[in-house]
């Protein structure tokens, strides 16, 4: 469907990434703002009534003594629900703080392609890494960034933007310098070039590397 | 545009990201006004809760304002405490979860999407037939036999708000297109129901891990119709990096997060509410674009396809009154 946008010469708005300019709704209706590639996926099917997404388990991650917690928990609550608010996955034992002897450590991140945002479980272990370069009073923590090619199975190379090893890699330092660890120790470089894909564990390349040196 | 600011009663059960929306609430006199306005009217109406008045000076500066205006709010505690049909909802027997006192004893910022927690707690006392003899004992002696109350009907609409936290904890549904959420890593589409998803906070029902998404409030062609509202068409440069599901072109209502961070790709993001006082508090979304929670729960079940029936609608409307 067409719209035909009124769009008066001062309305315009310069985004770091593009151009605001406003419109106006004319009439009622929606305009198809981009082509569909496959439409073979659009079809969401309604609840089929089967899965509730009841859990199968009170809790079944975490430590043998948040589970059993929880579980504890989980009996006192089925014969008292005032108990139900009361938290149910407790946190976890603080770990045992860094002790020397300190050493070179070396953290990789990878990422999904054409993404500069990393997993949850790697930035925990990235602020283990950043409790430890406090601790060992580090002389030096260099963040290199890379971006990845990947070689597509009709035997083409995909590669990612060049600009992402550099955003990846400021990124990661900008967090560890939000978790303490100071810009003058910091050494932030990343690769220009991206590796060429083998179609084979080409997401290796997409990574930063973390390296803390005491 | 309308901005909605939410309540951020319970401040220390949020983190920074909510922080920063009430930081953003307080730096206009406008919306810091609202604030008020509507605790005061809260106040006034069935909710409890421990006010202290700011300060005039504080109108000053942001600066200035953020402070008084966060202490303030540090110390409301804002929650549905009497529904006109269910009643008394902090009586004994109700559930545990309701009623503003729930929230001052109960522990800040804990995820509360296990089979034990359910966000807001259990409702077993009010499913039909009573979960244990004791609990409908406990209904007998007080929350049951409000004066001037029909039974009948309070006892049917306590089983409705009983269904709709089912509802709203149990039933999944898949959540496909949404633009910094599906794009995560989550996958395309991720299967959540809306206490497992979004609304997992123990006791509070927002994101503990909240994050800016576009569910479809502000960008077209899931928002609804807002004929009263400008159209923005926002066209990105070619390099940057596209909102994942609507590309480079996109027309919204709202920018939304792309105003301040002017990244194409958070083209019509928002942030996920915290879910209790809703009653008190329409019209709802942050631009205002759903009148009351009916229409709130048709945006849902039309942006997902979730298929929900008539009495499911009921419930989950009753079900949220209450919070």
């Amino acid at each position: 469907m067409s719209r035909r946008a009124r769009q008066p010469p001062s309305a315009r708005l310069p985004l770091a990434g593009g151009l605001l300019a406003a419109a106006w709704l004319l009439q009622s209706g929606l305009p198809a703002v981009a082509a569909e590639l496959d439409a073979s996926c659009n079809v969401v099917m309604p609840f089929d009534g089967i899965n509730k997404g009841v859990a199968g388990g009170v809790y079944n991650s975490g430590t043998p003594e948040q589970r059993a917690a929880a579980q504890d928990l989980a009996r006192r609550a089925a014969l008292d629900p005032r108990l139900s608010i009361q938290p149910a996955i407790l946190d976890p034992p603080a770990p045992p703080p860094p002790a020397p002897p300190y050493e070179e450590r070396t953290l990789v991140i990878t990422y999904p392609f054409d993404s500069d945002r990393a997993s949850g479980p790697d930035m925990v272990k990235l602020k283990a890494l950043a409790v430890y370069a406090r601790a060992a009073a580090a002389r030096r923590v260099r963040v290199t960034g890379h971006r990845g090619d990947s070689r597509l199975s009709d035997g083409s190379d995909l590669a990612e933007k060049p600009p992402l090893a550099e955003a990846r890699a400021k990124k990661v330092a900008g967090i560890l310098q939000a978790l303490g660890i100071d810009a003058a120790v910091t050494q932030v470089q990343w690769e220009l070039e991206a590796p060429v894909g083998r179609g084979d564990e080409d997401w290796r390349n997409r990574r930063v590397e973390v390296t803390v040196s005491p | 545009m309308i901005r909605n600011s939410p309540p951020c009663t319970r401040i220390s059960a949020f983190n920074p990201a909510c922080r920063e929306l009430c930081d953003r609430k307080a730096a206009t006199s406008v919306n810091r006004a609202s604030a008020e306005s509507r605790i005061r009217g809260a106040l006034s109406s069935s909710i409890h809760a421990g006010t202290k008045r700011t300060s005039q000076r504080a109108r000053s500066s942001r600066i200035s304002l953020a402070s008084p205006v966060e202490s303030f709010e540090r110390q409301v505690y804002a929650a549905q405490s009497v529904d006109a049909v269910a009643g008394e909802l902090t009586a004994p027997g109700a559930p545990p979860g309701l009623g503003p006192e729930a929230l001052h004893s109960g522990a800040p910022a804990r995820l509360g999407n296990n089979p034990i927690n359910r966000i807001f707690g259990s409702f077993a006392m009010w499913q039909q037939p009573a979960a244990d003899a004791r609990v409908g004992a406990d209904l007998k002696a007080g929350a049951d036999s409000q004066p001037g109350t029909d039974q009948s009907v309070q006892r049917a609409r306590r089983e409705s708000i009983a269904r709709g936290a089912d509802v709203f904890y149990l039933r999944r549904f898949l959540i496909s297109d949404v633009g910094k959420y599906n794009d995560k890593g989550l996958g395309n589409p991720f299967k959540r129901s809306c206490g497992s998803g979004c609304h997992n906070t123990l006791l509070m029902g927002m994101d503990l891990a909240p994050g800016y998404m576009d569910l479809g409030l502000n960008n077209l062609p899931w928002a609804n119709a807002r004929p009263d509202l400008p159209l923005f068409k926002v066209v990105c440069e070619s390099g940057a990096v596209p909102q994942s599901y609507l590309g480079r072109v996109m027309f919204t209502h709202d920018p939304g997060r792309a105003l301040i961070t002017g990244k194409c790709a958070d083209v019509g993001a928002s942030m996920t509410q915290q879910s209790r006082s809703l009653a008190a508090r329409a019209p709802y979304f942050m631009n205002g674009s759903a009148a009351n929670l009916r229409e709130l729960v048709d945006f849902y079940d039309r942006r997902f396809n979730i298929g929900y029936t008539e009495t499911e609608k009921q419930d989950l409307v009753n079900f949220l009154s209450v919070l």
